[in-house]
């Protein structure tokens, strides 16, 4: 009968602790013969059949196990589970158990002493909790059901060949999808815990022999450093661990893709993901890290360095051609060949407005479509593509706003910004062709000069982990340079690819 | 503020200081003077500059500067830097920007070199690289004027000697101007790294060739009397390259060698800063920001074209004096009182 109040004491308390949620569910339920326990567990973050399921079993086991008690008169103080603590034969017995127990593979089961903090924790875990207040014990069912997507492939970094895998939101798949890929005992995952309020699970991977150990240092000095209440984002995780916050500059690659997240930590990288989104944060990086994918190491040597050299051409068009155009049509007709000025002349005659307006309306016409293509549903994505793209394209010259040549000019600049196969970057490039536009319809040349000078000493300021973001170029490395600009065959190399010389770092 | 470079990075480093400020210019200076004669000089001086090069190499440990030399030089590289600037307006003016205020262009470009230059020391010492492709492409272009160019132009050696001929090898030091900066550099050398003779002999090598080049191009592409009127052989023959794409190829050029240009001024500032802030001092953005007040209020002041000819055909005495007699003068005092770097370190 005390027991029995005991146990009512304890579900008040329990529901008060966790504020009555709706979802929190804290029972009573009899295991085995003589004992009543509490179970408690959150409704939306674990499977009732399987823990309904697990209990029909947790009960079975308990009555076998106290009837082989009473059989072999052993002493009555061991119970059906808690012995696993205090006596070595009988935790492994209690391991035989339990994994007769799991029905599932993935179900874990583990038996500590009660602890009133921990259990919110393992609630708010998604673990099924079982309260022996006679013996002041808890056993944990590990059976969380996090919702996640499968394991498909990304919709933001898609490739011709290769796998077609992607991450996903939750530990357990990310990390099977790693070790997949390296099966070595020195692939390592230590997890983290960050968010006073949130207690969001943060894991990061590395491979012994071959990380860069003073940016792991880095990487773990950081993440232990974060104070915050509330981790929501994988931006925020992101901002955390950046050298610089304030360039537009990503210093941290995010991935959806196993494969490059292998290929990357197998370079000594450092790949730092959370259960909060399906990106891994691969750390330290260089400017040219953004510009290889998947395709270039699976395609012909040839075809890779071809593509690879494309896209870096796509940086440079991307960010100058639009400035270009200004400076040539605003101060340096003369650079055109007099065939095309002529061409040009005739054409941006009928124009009302000044090259920079131009460019500006074109521009900022793109940026609406592409913003309004992104967050509207897919369907309705494709038209919005073909309305900008056709008919405000053709009205627009049509109205004699913009010239045909200035379309050509932007048409090829967003297309050439779409060939970085890193969002973030893509999205830079794209901010930055504002301010070399002005640059260009104030000083022409000039100005491009002063903007790529600006824009090179900044390059060359910022760090990715305290590792320089624009190396192998600065500081020089010949050998590693032609590796940015050619992908090379693999036979070739005799040794594993690393990112950074092991005693090459920023001050260097 | 202490740094380490590496080999490369000293040669770079010396490349582009000995290069940006005198490179599209100073062809016409020296054919003035010795007329056909000019590559023989030049080569003369140039294994002057070699072997000065391997006798700082074997001396350097006895070059340190004291309070005094170090306020010369000071002096000297901010003259250098403002005539440089000057000069700079200069073709800007000429070639670019005829109608725009030469304040507002020496205040753009100044403010780059100080943003360079307020970012840490790695930023100054590695920005050298970027040109090298530019340096290429320039490369690529003169040679593109092969089939415009009279190798007969270049003989008789010998031949037509002017009163004035021996001046020839006074500005043939302009090429090396800066020879200073490998003695000041050597010792932030890293530890590790060994500077072999090969090693000072390509450099050697490299920059005479490129040099070489120019002055055997400006030879071969004018005749000595049009020469007398064109200040940028360099960019004049780059002028005259036809390429089907695209017209008045020069332009960029003319914005490459700004690049180069502001580069050095980049790296001669590095060398201010190296020298002067090696002990911490206070406020260094502060002191940089005055500094590039300074320069640039006194370039604004001291631009016309009289001033800048005769900083021109001056200028070279304070190369010969600084570049290459000073650190031999302060090597031989202290190798006499056995004083080294190591010996200084210690007593500051």
């Amino acid at each position: 009968m005390t027991q029995t109040i005991d146990i009512k004491l304890e579900i008040k308390r329990l529901n008060k602790q966790f504020l009555h949620s709706s979802d929190f569910i804290a029972k009573e339920i009899q295991l085995g013969r003589e004992e009543n326990v509490i179970l408690c567990y959150y409704s939306s973050l674990v499977n009732k059949t399987d823990v309904e399921q697990n209990l029909v079993n947790l009960k079975k086991l308990s009555e076998s196990s106290s009837q082989n008690n009473q059989n072999s008169k052993q002493n009555s103080n061991q119970s059906v589970i808690n012995q696993s603590e205090k006596n070595s034969e009988n935790n492994q017995d209690s391991s035989t158990q339990n994994q007769q127990l799991a029905n599932e593979e993935t179900i874990t089961i583990t038996t500590e002493k009660y602890d009133e903090q921990k259990l919110v924790d393992y609630v708010c875990n998604g673990e099924t909790l079982i309260i022996l207040l006679q013996s002041k014990q808890m056993i944990r069912l590990q059976n969380a059901e996090f919702a996640h997507k499968s394991p498909e492939e990304p919709e933001n970094e898609q490739v011709l060949r290769g796998s077609h895998e992607g991450l996903v939101e939750n530990l357990d798949v990310n990390i099977q999808l790693i070790r997949k890929r390296i099966k070595n005992n020195k692939l390592v995952v230590k997890t983290i815990q960050l968010g006073n309020e949130t207690r969001t699970t943060v894991y990061y991977f590395y491979v012994e022999n071959v990380v860069d150990s003073e940016a792991l240092k880095i990487v773990e000095n950081r993440l232990n450093a974060i104070d915050i209440d509330m981790l929501y984002s994988t931006g925020q995780l992101e901002e955390y661990l950046d050298d610089q916050v304030w360039s537009p500059f990503p210093q941290l690659l995010l991935t959806e893709r196993p494969d490059r997240v292998v290929a990357n930590i197998l370079e000594g990288k450092i790949a730092v993901m959370s259960d909060l989104s399906n990106n891994a944060i691969i750390g330290p990086v260089t400017f040219f890290s953004f510009y290889q994918t998947p395709d270039d190491f699976n395609s012909r040597v040839v075809v890779g360095t071809f593509y690879r050299l494309t896209r870096l051409f796509g940086f440079v068009s991307a960010i100058f051609l639009p400035a270009f155009y200004i400076a040539i049509v605003s101060f340096h007709f003369e650079v055109l060949p007099l065939e095309l000025a002529n061409k040009v002349k005739t054409d941006i005659n009928q124009i009302p407005y000044r090259p920079l307006i131009e460019a500006m309306i074109m521009e900022i016409t793109i940026e609406l479509i592409r913003e309004a293509s992104v967050r509207l549903p897919k369907s309705i994505g494709q038209t919005i593509g073909i309305v900008g793209g056709l008919v405000i394209g053709d009205a627009i010259v049509s109205a004699g706003l913009v010239s045909n040549l200035m379309v050509i000019v932007v048409a090829f600049t967003a297309i050439s910004s779409f060939v970085v196969p890193s969002i973030e970057l893509n999205t830079t490039i794209r901010t930055l062709r504002f301010p070399f536009m002005f640059l260009a319809s104030l000083f022409g040349f000039f100005g491009i000069v002063i903007g790529t000078f600006l824009l090179v000493i900044h390059l060359l300021n910022l760090s990715s982990l305290k590792r320089p973001y624009f190396s192998p170029i600065i500081p020089f490395d010949p050998v590693a340079m032609r590796k940015v600009f050619f992908r090379g065959p693999y036979y070739g190399a005799n040794r594993q690819a690393r990112s950074f010389k092991s005693k090459r770092n920023d001050r260097e | 503020m202490t740094i380490q470079l590496t080999k490369v990075q000293l040669f770079l480093l010396m490349f582009v200081m000995q290069t940006g400020f005198v490179y599209t210019s100073f062809q016409n200076m020296v054919i003035e003077h010795s007329k056909r004669d000019a590559t023989i000089q030049f080569l003369v001086v140039a294994v002057i500059f070699f072997m000065q090069l391997l006798f700082f190499e074997r001396m350097h440990k006895y070059f340190f500067l004291n309070k005094f030399t170090k306020a010369l030089y000071l002096i000297y590289w901010t003259s250098y830097i403002i005539v440089f600037v000057v000069y700079i307006t200069y073709v800007l003016t000429t070639w670019v920007f005829p109608n725009t205020p030469e304040s507002v262009l020496i205040a753009i470009f100044l403010s780059v070199c100080l943003y360079a230059s307020i970012s840490r020391p790695e930023t100054a010492i590695n920005i050298g690289v970027v040109l090298i492709p530019m340096l290429l492409l320039f490369l690529l272009f003169m040679f593109l004027t092969v089939k415009n160019l009279s190798v007969t132009n270049l003989l008789p050696f010998f031949y037509d000697r002017s009163n004035t001929w021996f001046m020839g090898f006074i500005f043939s030091t302009y090429a090396f101007g800066g020879a200073e900066m490998y003695i000041v550099l050597r010792k932030y050398l890293a530890k590790s790294e060994k500077m072999p003779k090969k090693a000072l002999a390509i450099y050697f090598i490299i920059l005479t060739s490129f040099y070489l080049l120019s002055i055997t191009f400006t030879l071969m592409f004018f005749s000595l009397e049009e020469l007398k009127l064109i200040p940028e052989p360099i960019l004049y023959i780059l002028h005259s390259v036809e390429v089907t794409f695209v017209k008045r190829l020069d332009l960029f050029f003319v914005y490459i060698w700004l690049s180069w240009s502001l580069v050095t001024i980049v790296n001669y500032v590095l060398v201010i800063r190296v020298v002067y802030f090696e002990n911490k001092i206070k406020y260094p953005k502060v002191k940089l920001l005055i500094f590039f007040i300074v320069v640039g209020g006194t370039a604004n002041v001291m631009f016309r074209f009289s001033i800048l000819e005769f900083l021109k055909q001056n200028l070279v005495y304070g190369v010969i004096a600084f570049s290459f007699l000073l650190p031999i003068l302060i090597i031989v005092i202290n190798k006499l009182r056995g004083r080294t770097v190591s010996d200084s370190v210690k007593s500051s």
